[in-house]
């Protein structure tokens, strides 16, 4: 990587995301001074006033790093990414949108025109008597203005260019966010494709996970408003779904921490290959019943399976997206 | 779940077969992949 004279340069980009990565950097508290003394930013549209031009004006690899963080979902996130992927040395999906879809991919359970049709004309909320869209090409008195096209799909970062590594979490925490800088800095990098956390599953540092039932208990499931939780237990076997047993390790254990079971945002560890069927099979595994009848009433108990188990993780799972809707 | 995805019923099948089953074996097997030829190519989105 040749980096010119003078501090490195890094671009911070967001896509299809809340901002919450954005606030996350942040949340580095004191850190962040010594993020802003030791690069030089570039591009970060949320915080500063750069332009798209400014970047094509950089000449390729000028850019150490670039920090993707969101999913990819419009044409100008497509363009932006290929953009820095030219423009950077090393470019890092930050957040689990980048990293696995996040949760604007379950808009792959459905697709634009379904989209659309709820946005703009059926939702409860929506006036609409002129039936008005978002289309790329308007024409008005003055010339012709355009929007991104609207993708009938959401994709993972590494699904549109080429990832060198990956901040895992909703948002990234700020202990990892700093531990990747300083890898950064110092080019201490671990092998190409890394996510930049412990490679292991969250129940393995779970302070409830002496709870965690070995055989099978669950004759019930319950969501977490319907049920008092108990603070020290293990949420299955509380008969609550959490997603520990799929998920990668390294969030602080934020959610546990507030009582609340995990949703899995910062995806599964390097051995499993689609984290919703490693949770299903987990799940499956403590079934505490032997008759078919009463497996299908607590499997059916589940409201939104595929969106529960997929919370984050939608676009990058192996199963993709059903094409007729 | 797999009708969230939806992927048909008939993709899925869960039996047991013991070792000394090798007729129900062959059958099971049989039965599956006539099922799956009829069903056809599983039609998903491919990647970007």
């Amino acid at each position: 990587m040749e980096i010119s004279l003078g501090k490195p340069k890094v671009a911070f980009y967001w896509c299809a995301s809340c901002g919450g990565c954005e606030e996350a950097v942040v949340d580095l508290a004191e850190d962040i001074l010594k993020v802003v003394e030791a690069v030089e930013f570039v591009f970060w549209p949320v915080a500063m006033d750069f332009k798209v031009k400014d970047v094509e004006a950089l000449s390729d690899g000028e850019i150490a790093v670039s920090f993707i963080n969101g999913s990819i979902r419009t044409g100008e996130q497509e363009h932006v990414a290929k953009l820095l992927r030219k423009k950077s040395g090393l470019v890092v999906a930050f957040g689990a949108c980048a990293h696995i879809g996040g949760t604007p991919g379950l808009a792959n359970f459905f697709n634009r025109a379904k989209i659309f049709d709820w946005v703009y004309f059926n939702a409860p909320s929506v006036y609409n008597p002129e039936k008005i869209i978002p289309r790329e090409r308007t024409t008005v008195e003055v010339g012709e203005l355009t929007l991104p096209a609207f993708y009938d799909t959401v994709y993972t970062v590494d699904q549109v260019i080429d990832v060198d590594y990956y901040l895992p979490g909703c948002a990234p925490p700020p202990d990892l966010i700093m531990k990747a800088v300083e890898a950064i800095l110092s080019g201490n990098l671990p092998e190409k494709g890394a996510v930049l956390a412990p490679d292991k599953a969250l129940c393995d540092t779970c302070k409830r996970k002496m709870t965690k039932p070995e055989q099978p208990s669950i004759k019930e499931i319950k969501r977490v408003h319907e049920v008092m939780l108990d603070p020290e237990r293990c949420f299955l076997d509380q008969g609550v779904i959490c997603l520990g047993p799929a998920t990668r390790d390294g969030c602080g254990e934020r959610c546990i921490n507030a009582n609340m079971p995990c949703l899995g945002c910062f995806g599964s560890t390097s051995r499993i290959e689609d984290q919703g069927a490693k949770f299903l099979s987990a799940l499956a595994s403590i079934i505490d019943t032997n008759d078919e009848d009463e497996i299908k009433r607590i499997m059916d108990s589940i409201v939104d399976p595929a969106g529960t188990f997929y919370f984050y993780s939608l676009p990058a799972s192996m199963l993709r997206r059903r094409l007729d809707i | 779940m797999l009708q969230q995805f939806g992927i048909d019923e008939g993709r899925f099948r869960l039996d047991w077969v013991s070792a000394s089953e090798g007729e129900k074996f062959v059958q099971v097997i049989e039965d599956m992949v006539a099922t799956v030829k009829k069903l056809g190519p599983l039609k998903r989105e491919v990647a970007a």
